[in-house]
């Protein structure tokens, strides 16, 4: 290969027209999203400038209608749907508000959708990661590299899906409906390190000799009956990092940002049992 | 930086910025979304640029360290395979064979060959932005054209 072809090649890449008005909207739009709003001294100039852009963004496809999406989420084997197809909220819980016990202090939430570009999600005092079941799971177990990531220096992770994260992006390629497949998990990662320290003392029952339980005390334990065994003191933990926020934006493929708020809370029950309460902010 | 300016480096910039990222992510819907990834963060910048050059070499770093990230996260491999039937995303004729090649390599050999023969900067240069010593720079120019080399024989015969 010539120089010459080599360079016809790349330069074969450069994106065209349309390409390059999509991406100016979608920075711009992402600016607008981001800043506060501007003073009056700089409006005017700001002002001509939007219509500008406005006009050129126009000129791009792009839909009228907010994204519409449905937010379930899912708990001990239940899920509970806090906005429909339709992306309203379900009359059948207005307050879209879910809390139940759980020793784990997790959340799993799945989104439904159609033509959804991009998923961003953030939070900000504990951690999400996402489980993506469009593969099938099996292959998982079996296929070495399925369950691998090799970077471009060649270094190896595993299980790149269980990586903690603050913040993370998807992006769906045109013709994707495998959006419900992919569940998302927040979970108080940061509770539970904290908890770990000095041997796991911070674990309820971290020092119950389980020899000594009658087989009916052993079988109430096993099955959680009335027991906080293995919830977590919160006791003595940053009082701010009990509360989350997860942030969900999404983008469809014309262009439409839509943005949705978890709010989210960690506190205990008269035994001891770890509380998570999740409500839709309205 | 305001959107003016913002507006106006990326109409001169976008066309590097977004061959650096395909040249590593491989895609045209990665390359975008690390494109504008580039471009958003650009504009939380505050200081400007001593002259053009320096703002063409912080894009270059920028878009290589942002296509870094979003190679690691692994759900970009399920898009990749679905990404060449997009329309648009195939290019006729011996450009688009020529772009099969260049795919063929891996990222980190594509940013040289991009930063090379067409943005024309010097190998020392690449070294310096890349943060790279001068003799893996040579070492990697040389193994991207042998292999190129090689592809392109293969596929003459």
């Amino acid at each position: 290969m010539k120089k010459r072809e080599l360079q016809a090649a790349f330069e074969a890449i450069t994106p065209d027209e349309e390409q390059k008005g999509r991406m100016l909207c979608r920075v711009l739009g992402g600016i607008k999203a981001k800043r506060p709003v501007r003073s009056w001294a700089f409006g005017a100039a700001a002002a001509c400038l939007a219509l500008g852009l406005a006009a050129g963004c126009l000129l791009w496809p792009k839909g009228a209608e907010p994204v519409a999406f449905a937010l379930s989420l899912s708990s001990q084997g239940q899920a509970v749907e806090l906005l429909g197809e339709d992306g309203r909220r379900d009359p059948e819980t207005p307050d879209a508000e879910m809390r139940y016990f759980n020793a784990r202090n997790e959340l799993e939430f799945y989104i439904e959708g159609k033509n959804i570009r991009e998923i961003e999600l953030s939070c900000e005092s504990q951690f999400l990661y996402v489980l993506d079941w469009t593969e099938t799971q099996q292959e998982k177990y079996w296929n070495w590299e399925a369950y691998h990531d090799v970077d471009p220096d060649g270094a190896t992770h595993y299980r790149p899906e269980r990586r903690y994260e603050k913040a993370c992006r998807l992006s769906f390629p045109d013709g994707f409906t495998g959006y419900d497949q992919i569940w998302y998990r927040w979970t108080a990662y940061d509770l539970y390190r904290w908890a770990l320290e000095d041997e796991a003392q911070r674990f309820r029952s971290a020092n119950l000799d389980i020899g000594a339980l009658s087989e009916e005390e052993k079988l109430k334990l096993a099955a959680g009956e009335g027991s906080a065994a293995g919830h977590i003191v919160l006791d003595g933990y940053p009082e701010e990092k009990l509360r989350d926020r997860i942030t969900i934006r999404l983008t469809d493929r014309w262009g439409n940002v839509r943005v949705e708020h978890i709010d989210l809370e960690i506190s205990s029950d008269a035994l001891g049992r770890n509380v998570v309460s999740a409500r839709l902010e309205k | 930086m305001s959107e003016r300016e913002l507006t106006a480096i990326y109409h001169r910039r976008i066309d590097m910025v977004y061959r650096l990222c395909f040249s590593m992510m491989g895609s045209r819907q990665d390359a975008e979304d690390a494109a504008q990834t580039v471009f958003l963060k650009l504009m939380r910048r505050e200081e400007g640029f001593a002259d053009e050059e320096h703002e063409k070499a912080f894009l270059i770093v920028m878009a290589r360290n942002q296509c870094h990230d979003f190679r690691r996260q692994w759900w970009r491999r399920n898009t990749k395979a679905l990404d060449e039937s997009m329309p648009g995303g195939e290019i006729p004729g011996e450009q688009g064979e020529a772009r099969q090649l260049l795919l063929k390599l891996p990222p980190r050999l594509r940013i040289l060959l991009v930063l090379h023969f067409v943005e024309g900067y010097r190998l020392a240069d690449i070294a310096q932005m890349l943060g790279m010593n001068l003799n893996t720079v040579k070492s990697r120019l040389r193994s991207a054209k042998k292999k190129l080399k090689m592809e392109w024989g293969r596929q003459e015969e």
